[in-house]
């Protein structure tokens, strides 16, 4: 069959596609990234980044991070730090680690799981929004599991 | 005329003028900054979130931006190609001794010039937030970088959109449910999302190769429907894995977080270069 300017385009096109693609998931391996916060806010530690490049393949560690939707104000700040991290680690973790965050609401099949797999129990935290005082049930815990899956 | 990598930049900077003065001469244009500065605004602080959260960032805003520039974009794009149309010149546009790529290329970086004027008006946003608290300078500027990016491939997304059906309103709705497949790429409704992007692809496939409209339909129900069947019965375990890879959000998410990532920027270059790409080649048709 002889190939018309149209079916160039289509090649070129496909070809540009997966020139895209696998240089995107190329460099995503590589985790080539910049954290350009004053603070450092996403920065993980170089201990941490060494303990992670360390992690032997044939036992992967997987990240259960069973954290609230809704926390007091208090602690709004920590918690985006703390998925902030675990984004992190997960990005940097390759095969060898691996991030599964969880939104526990109360009662729920995850909080069952956080409690009865994990031992991860809601924490009472006072709360102080709209003007009132009361308490809140609160899940911030992560549990590290080592080895084959 | 400056002329580069075989486009004649000339030509790309007269469609550009014509197409960015079009915008700012027209109501519409200042209709879209007035609500889209609007829109955004209320989006970040016009919740209660806002302050129980006591943090000075746009991370509500981060939230829902994707969906706000799904509706927001469309609506900029989808007169491209109809303005032409409805006023004759697209003939006359399209029998000039110009290319096809110098004229979506003029048209591209028109509208993506209006949006990035009403993103710089939306910076307010920065200075509400400087007045409030103490946002973090490098996070700020990530976070627009990262508007912007993700503006930049919507735009070509909608150009495309245009490009397929010169009706405004076709335009408007392919436009925005193009964008939901990517929002949604990573959802529970991923193997639809994915069945229909297999079947576009199959009848664009069809169509280039075969020039055959009625073939299309078949081959793109075909491509489209047989992936969805083995991912409905669970046969295909990666095809989620496959489409959450191409998900909109998961990219964003790093710039709004003060992190800049070389792989999320190439998805965002890569994907506006293929939409324009594409883009070209279906413009093309008219010589099939």
């Amino acid at each position: 069959m002889r190939l018309r300017p149209r079916h160039h385009q289509l090649l070129r096109f496909a070809a540009l596609g997966v020139i895209v693609a696998s240089l995107t998931y190329a460099i995503g391996r590589a985790g080539t990234r910049v954290d350009v916060t004053a603070e450092g806010l996403s920065r993980l530690s170089a201990a941490t980044e060494k303990l992670i490049r360390g992690i032997d393949k044939k036992r992967p560690v997987m990240v259960h991070a069973f954290i609230s939707d809704k926390v007091p104000t208090e602690y709004v700040a920590t918690r985006a730090r703390l998925l902030n991290v675990l984004h992190e680690m997960d990005q940097a973790g390759g095969s060898g680690l691996r991030v599964r965050i969880v939104r526990p609401t109360a009662g729920s099949k995850a909080a069952d799981e956080a409690i009865d797999d994990f031992g991860i129990k809601p924490r009472s935290v006072v709360n102080r929004s709209g003007g009132q005082i009361g308490k809140m049930d609160v899940f911030m815990g992560l549990a590290f599991v080592s080895g084959p899956h | 005329m400056t002329k580069a990598i075989g486009i004649d930049f000339g030509v790309v900077h007269a469609v550009f003028r014509k197409d960015f003065g079009g915008y700012l001469s027209n109501p519409t244009g200042y209709v879209f900054l007035t609500l889209f500065i609007g829109a955004t605004a209320a989006a970040a602080f016009v919740r209660d979130e806002f302050f129980t959260r006591n943090l000075a960032d746009l991370g509500l805003l981060n939230q829902v931006m994707p969906y706000i520039l799904a509706f927001f974009v469309s609506a900029l794009t989808m007169t491209a190609w109809a303005d032409e149309a409805r006023a004759g010149t697209d003939e006359l546009l399209l029998t000039l001794p110009v290319r096809d790529s110098e004229v979506i290329l003029g048209k591209y970086l028109g509208a993506l010039a209006m949006y990035s004027i009403a993103l710089l008006f939306s910076i307010t946003h920065v200075i509400v937030l400087a007045y409030l608290g103490d946002p973090d300078p490098g996070l700020m500027a990530s976070t627009y970088f990262g508007y912007w990016l993700m503006g930049a491939l919507l735009v070509a997304i909608g150009l495309l959109a245009s490009i397929v059906s010169t009706n405004p309103t076709s335009a408007f709705v392919l436009s925005v449910l193009a964008v939901a497949g990517l929002v949604f790429a990573n959802s529970a409704g991923a193997g639809i999302v994915g069945g229909v992007g297999f079947g576009l692809a199959g009848a664009l496939l069809w169509l280039v190769i075969r020039g055959d409209a009625k073939g299309a339909v078949w081959a793109g129900l075909i491509a489209g429907g047989v992936p969805l069947v083995l991912w409905a019965l669970g046969v295909w375990s990666g095809f989620g894995d496959l489409l959450g890879s191409i998900a909109l959000e998961d990219h964003f998410r790093s710039f709004g977080t003060g992190v800049v990532r070389l792989a999320d920027l190439l998805y965002f270059a890569g994907g506006t270069v293929l939409a324009l790409y594409l883009g070209v080649l279906l413009l093309g048709r008219r010589h099939w």
